[in-house]
């Protein structure tokens, strides 16, 4: 108060003031310019990114929220929804959308909005996006030039939404199965476009609508054929089946394909209507109209059945009309144009129908895919429409015709193959001839005629063997079983083979008889015949059970017969396996034994069982020979050292391996009862390579344990019967002492491992 | 800094406040979506959806302290500057002054709780915490009164006032 005393203040206090509070007063004021200048920059920013508000009409608007819809155009937010409500007939839902300034745009005649929504059907996805951010409305603008604020809303998303220059093409068809929207349509193979729609037309024909990219759609062109692609194709060729899968999305529905046959049309514009075929033949089946008159259509379908000429396709079957008067059958046929000129009046059609005959099967094909009819055109040049058809009988297509100067061979068997007139017959995989005839001979045996080619004429000499080839060969050998199959056209059913086995002898006579053995083997086992006694001769088989030296098929048992008690098998062998027949020549029955130690003789599981033969030292040859049994012949050809063990009482029996320091070292080969029946004998083969582990002082012991680790701990088990159901022998020899150990050698077997040979 | 600068700038900290307090409350401060659902949460808007959820307690503790609080601040700024230099009510001027210090301590809890949630509620496609522009004016409004308070200091409450 006393400051404002005029009196005791001086007037430059009183001036110094005044701009003091001036300058206060501007500066501090600042802060609130500032805000009011962000406030009003935000607001005015605010304001001006609006764009126009405008109206969408949809049939529903599911998950459509005010002020958090987004509308997205091109991905980006180009404004939010403002308000949803309902008409006034309660039928449409009315959604105010407040655009963006950038995207004022949008608000013109022909923009499209739809109502992203996740679609998960069996051939898309679509609007992923919208299940994490929830429902969007999304735009497509189509170039108008009008300012427009009012839409209605498309129901569903538009196909390709962005492609704006495409070319529709109608597709006009009987039935529209498995089309639907969004099929691809392919043109060799690319995917070119999209089914739009089905749809009726005016006259309530299906009528499918397409869109073909705009860069494609010069490949539409007026002689365009459109037609099904089925899902997946099933293609049936002699000897191939394939399946054929257009394309993975094709998978599910299929697709259309088109494409045109001959020369380019003119190009098409949007709109234009075109046939859809039902396949791919009759597409291209587009030359004029045939009629052909049948006996019997049956196995012909209309619309499927092919026509072939040469066994392609170059037409199909449109109709079958069966006519009271005629009692005939007339089918409509299209041949594809390339091919209608030649259907001229002496043309003929015939059916193929699957024939099974005495002279083999013919039209096999078309037991998968259907009768069809073979075109065959005719040398005039007349053209027509009008043909009378014939059927397979009359005609016979694949004669066998024999060759000028060739050979006529009777051959005979106790039991004829099954082999048709026309079967091959091989020379070293050639054909050399074919069957003619099957027929009984004058002295009641059944014979078969071959004709043998001039070529082949010299090949067939006094000593040549035939025999027959399977259609399909099973080769088995030591471990390996193998499938050979002879050629295509003996899978059907085989043939025969001719050959001169050892030195080929002069060529034979003309009138030559040859008989037919059942394999190759049997055929080229030329020796003389041996005998071999067996006490069991299970599962021999007269022609079938094979000799084996080594693994090798070497010879056939011929003839099996059964002697005072015991089996005697006649067999032949191969030449040059004469040393077999060396005194002491030893033949064992090799049958499959699968056991838990193991599985031996696995190829007999397939091959039958086989005569493993072990040639003798002997110099004399022998005819005849006793078999040894099985179990011995797997050891003859072991060298070792044969020791007998002997207990009062063990479990241990044949087979059981013996072990030294965990390393198997030899088997227990057989176990016997001493004479005074009190103790067991064991008779055990030490291998050769570990001989000189054996030693007179050795220690052998019934080796019940067996160890095993588990992580840090020692695992014993007692009496491992599964690991070893015979049982193990585990042996010691210290380092000291005791000479060689002789052949049979008793040694004492322990029941437990002793204590000093602990390591 | 004279007295009189200090007056000035407290004067233009409280009338910014003012001018900012309303987009601070209009405008979205946050954006939450989970699990596709966006919302826009402004502050009242963030009561409101405490209220709807049954949470009364929290929904009126959050609208004490960011909606009344800086509006009883501001105000109560407004009426120690209007009776700056008078020599009525000065103890409860004092009083509120300190209450104002005190409360002052507290203001930006709700900005640091923001920030804290917009770091740490970013859970992609799931959840996420995303800060508006309404976000920055709230903080602004709270700067302000919280220098407003500070520089006006208690002892120009007792200073007689010298020229205005």
């Amino acid at each position: 108060m006393k400051s404002k005393d005029p009196t005791e203040l001086p007037a430059e206090v009183e001036a110094e003031i005044i701009p003091a509070r001036r300058r206060g007063f501007s500066w501090a004021w600042l802060f609130p310019i500032l805000a009011l200048i962000a406030t009003t920059w935000l607001y005015w920013d605010n304001w001006k990114s609006r764009g126009p508000e405008i109206t969408i009409y949809f049939d529903t608007a599911p998950g459509i929220e005010p002020s958090k819809t987004v509308l997205s155009y091109l991905g980006v937010k180009a404004g939010v929804v403002e308000s949803v409500a309902l008409d006034e007939k309660l039928e449409k839902v009315v959604v105010t959308v407040r655009l963006k300034a950038f995207a004022a745009n949008l608000a013109r005649e022909n923009t499209d909005f739809w109502i992203d929504q996740p679609v998960i059907s069996l051939r898309d996805i679509s609007g992923l996006q919208s299940i994490i951010q929830g429902n969007s409305i999304q735009a497509r603008a189509r170039g108008g030039t009008n300012a427009e604020y009012h839409f209605q809303g498309l129901r569903e998303a538009p196909l390709a939404p962005l492609v704006t220059q495409t070319l529709l093409v109608k597709l006009r068809s009987r039935a529209i199965s498995f089309i639907g929207r969004g099929t691809p349509v392919f043109y060799r193979g690319i995917k070119v476009g999209l089914v739009r729609a089905k749809v009726f037309d005016e006259s309530g024909q299906p009528e499918v609508e397409i869109i073909v990219a705009a860069k494609f759609a010069s490949k539409v062109r007026s002689n365009s054929r459109f037609w099904f692609l089925p899902a997946t194709a099933v293609s049936v060729r002699p000897g191939a089946v394939s399946l054929n899968i257009p394309s993975i999305e094709g998978v599910l529905d299929g697709g259309i394909a088109f494409d045109q046959f001959g020369p380019d049309g003119n190009e098409v514009t949007s709109g234009a209507t075109f046939d859809l075929s039902p396949d791919e033949i009759a597409a291209r089946a587009d030359g004029p109209l045939m009629g052909i008159e049948f006996d019997d259509c049956a196995g012909l379908r209309a619309g499927e059945s092919q026509v072939t000429y040469l066994g392609k396709p170059v037409g199909l079957l449109e109709t079958l009309t069966a006519n009271p008067q005629t009692r005939r059958v007339e089918a409509c046929v299209r041949l594809e144009s390339a091919y209608a000129p030649l259907a001229t009046e002496d043309s003929s059609f015939t059916i193929i129908r699957p024939n099974f005959s005495k002279k083999g099967l013919q039209g096999l094909d078309t037991i998968v895919t259907g009768s069809r009819i073979e075109f065959e055109p005719g040398k005039s040049k007349v053209p027509a429409t009008q043909f009378v058809g014939h059927e397979v009988h009359q005609f016979d297509w694949n004669p066998f015709e024999e060759e000028a100067g060739s050979t006529r061979v009777v051959l005979w068997a106790g039991s004829l193959p099954q082999l048709t007139a026309g079967a091959p017959v091989y020379y070293h995989g050639m054909i050399a001839g074919r069957v003619i005839e099957s027929r009984i001979g004058q002295n009641g045996r059944p014979e078969m005629v071959v004709s043998i080619g001039a070529k082949f004429r010299e090949f067939l000499r006094v000593n040549s063997r035939f025999w027959r080839v399977p259609a399909a060969l099973v080769t088995v050998g030591p471990g390996v079983v193998g499938v050979e199959m002879q050629g295509l056209s003996a899978i059907w059913q085989g043939g025969i083979a001719f050959d001169a086995i050892g030195s080929p002898g002069p060529v034979a006579a003309e009138t030559a008889e040859y008989e037919v053995h059942v394999s190759e083997l049997a055929a080229s086992a030329i020796s003389e015949p041996i005998r071999i006694f067996f006490a069991d001769g299970q599962g021999l088989l007269a022609g079938k059970t094979e000799l084996k030296y080594l693994g090798i098929p070497i010879g056939i048992v011929e003839r099996v017969e059964s002697i005072s008690g015991k089996i005697e098998a006649t067999a032949r062998f191969q030449p040059g396996y004469e040393f077999l027949t060396r005194k002491g020549s030893e033949f064992a029955i090799v049958k499959p034994e699968v056991d838990l130690q193991g599985v031996k003789g696995i190829e007999t599981l397939v091959g039958g069982i086989y005569i493993a033969c072990s040639p003798g030292t002997g110099s004399e040859y022998a005819a005849s020979f006793d078999a040894v049994p099985a179990g011995k012949f797997a050891l003859m050809n072991d060298s070792g050292i044969e020791i007998v063990l002997e207990s009062p009482s063990t479990s241990v029996s044949a087979g059981a391996p013996i072990s030294y320091n965990h390393t198997d070292v030899g088997t227990v080969v057989s176990k016997t009862l001493s004479q005074d029946g009190k103790r067991i004998l064991l008779t055990a083969r030490i291998r050769e390579e570990y001989s000189s582990l054996l030693r007179s002082n050795s220690v052998f012991w019934a080796d019940n344990t067996i160890e095993g680790k588990v992580w840090i701990f020692k695992v014993k088990f007692d009496r491992p019967a599964l690991v070893a159901p015979n049982g193990r022998i585990a042996f010691y020899t210290p380092d000291k002492g005791g000479g060689p150990a002789a052949k049979g050698k008793v040694f004492s077997l322990l029941s437990k491992q002793p204590g000093n040979t602990l390591p | 800094m004279t007295d009189q600068t200090r007056i000035s700038l407290t004067k233009g900290l409280v009338a910014a406040g003012l001018v900012l307090y309303i987009p601070a409350n209009v405008l979205p401060v946050m954006t939450i979506v989970i699990a596709g659902e966006v919302s826009d949460l402004t502050v009242l808007g963030g009561v409101e959806e405490f209220a709807q959820s049954g949470l009364m307690g929290a929904a009126g503790l959050i609208f004490l302290a960011s909606i009344v609080v800086p509006f009883l601040k501001l105000l109560c700024m407004c009426w120690l500057l209007m009776l700056h230099g008078s020599s009525r009510m000065r103890p409860q001027r004092m009083k509120a002054l300190r209450i104002l210090h005190q409360i002052g301590t507290w203001s930006m809890i709700d900005i640091f709780l923001l920030s804290v949630l917009a770091a740490v509620g970013q859970l992609g496609i799931m959840a996420s915490v995303v800060p508006q522009p309404g976000a920055v004016f709230f903080a602004a409004v709270l700067l302000c009164t919280l220098f407003a308070a500070e520089i006006y200091q208690p002892r120009m409450i007792w200073r007689p006032q010298t020229a205005l």
